[in-house]
């Protein structure tokens, strides 16, 4: 199942292969700094490799399927999408797992970044 | 600023969050009113397999290592305990918090007795297993059909 499916599915349109799939909408934090915003999502059971994201135009979608052991009829997929700024530097975005914890790093375009500006005496 | 979709930029949005409200209702519908964790869901959410000889219990706990995990286990069931800790990293400020902090206590009685010397437990990629060996006695037996 494409990521595209995923986040359909997660916004309520029926996919074809509608019995087999479970989605799930992980948990997400989503935090801000002066350099990037980061976003941690909870998808236990998955491993670095399964995450698909993607970022089309300002909507970022995450999205996985978590493999499962032994036979299920039913599999659980991920997915999530979020409405970004135009100000993220999309070359720079960077994510990793972590024991079950997806982290994006979404930097700033530098001219996004909140500059200090020294007041001198005149 | 950034935001999950289903917001003011999509006129459906609020009706489809209102659709997935009402599946959550009917999801949650079938599971245990007691054991209550995040919201109204026992946590950790596990499945309890019966694989022959051995009975597999898989948890999702995201987040967490072998540090943060004990579990008590006797022959006729595990409790599983443990601190869920999710901090806001240093130096950066909140715009959405999903996640929370726990400390948690989750009980299983086990459908046959286990041999409490051969449980195993790991945890890989937020999720735990364990897997324990029933005793002998409780193991499948296959018994041969002989023509007479």
């Amino acid at each position: 199942m494409s990521n595209e499916e995923l986040v359909k599915r997660e916004e309520g349109q029926p996919a074809a292969n509608e019995s087999r799939y479970r989605t799930v909408s992980p948990a997400c934090d989503i935090y801000e700094n002066a350099e990037e915003y980061l976003i941690a999502a909870e998808m236990p059971g998955v491993d670095t490799d399964a995450v698909d994201i993607r970022l089309d135009r300002s909507r970022l979608t995450i999205g996985a399927v978590r493999p499962m052991e032994g036979e299920r009829e039913v599999q659980t997929a991920y997915a999530r999408a979020f409405e970004i700024p135009d100000t993220i530097d999309a070359g720079g975005i960077e994510a990793k797992m972590s024991n079950g914890v997806l982290s994006v790093h979404l930097p700033k375009a530098p001219q996004a970044r909140v500059r200090q500006i020294t007041v001198t005496a005149g | 600023m950034l935001f999950p979709l289903a917001s003011t930029r999509d006129p459906f949005g609020e009706m489809r969050g209102l659709l997935r409200q009402m599946d959550d209702v009917f999801r949650d519908a079938d599971r245990p009113l007691l054991g209550l964790g995040a919201g109204n869901q026992a946590w950790p959410q596990l499945d309890l397999r019966d694989e022959g000889d051995e009975l597999v219990l898989r948890a999702d706990v995201p987040g967490l290592t072998d540090k943060d995990i004990s579990i008590d286990a006797t022959a006729q069931g595990f409790t599983i305990r443990g601190e869920k800790k999710v901090g806001v990293p240093e130096g950066y400020t909140t715009h959405r918090q999903e996640r929370g902090s726990m400390r948690f206590a989750r009980s299983i009685s086990l459908p046959s007795k286990v041999d409490l010397e051969a449980v195993r437990a790991s945890v890989k990629d937020g999720v735990l297993t364990i897997r324990a060996a029933k005793q002998a006695e409780e193991r499948p037996k296959q018994i041969t059909v002989k023509a007479s």
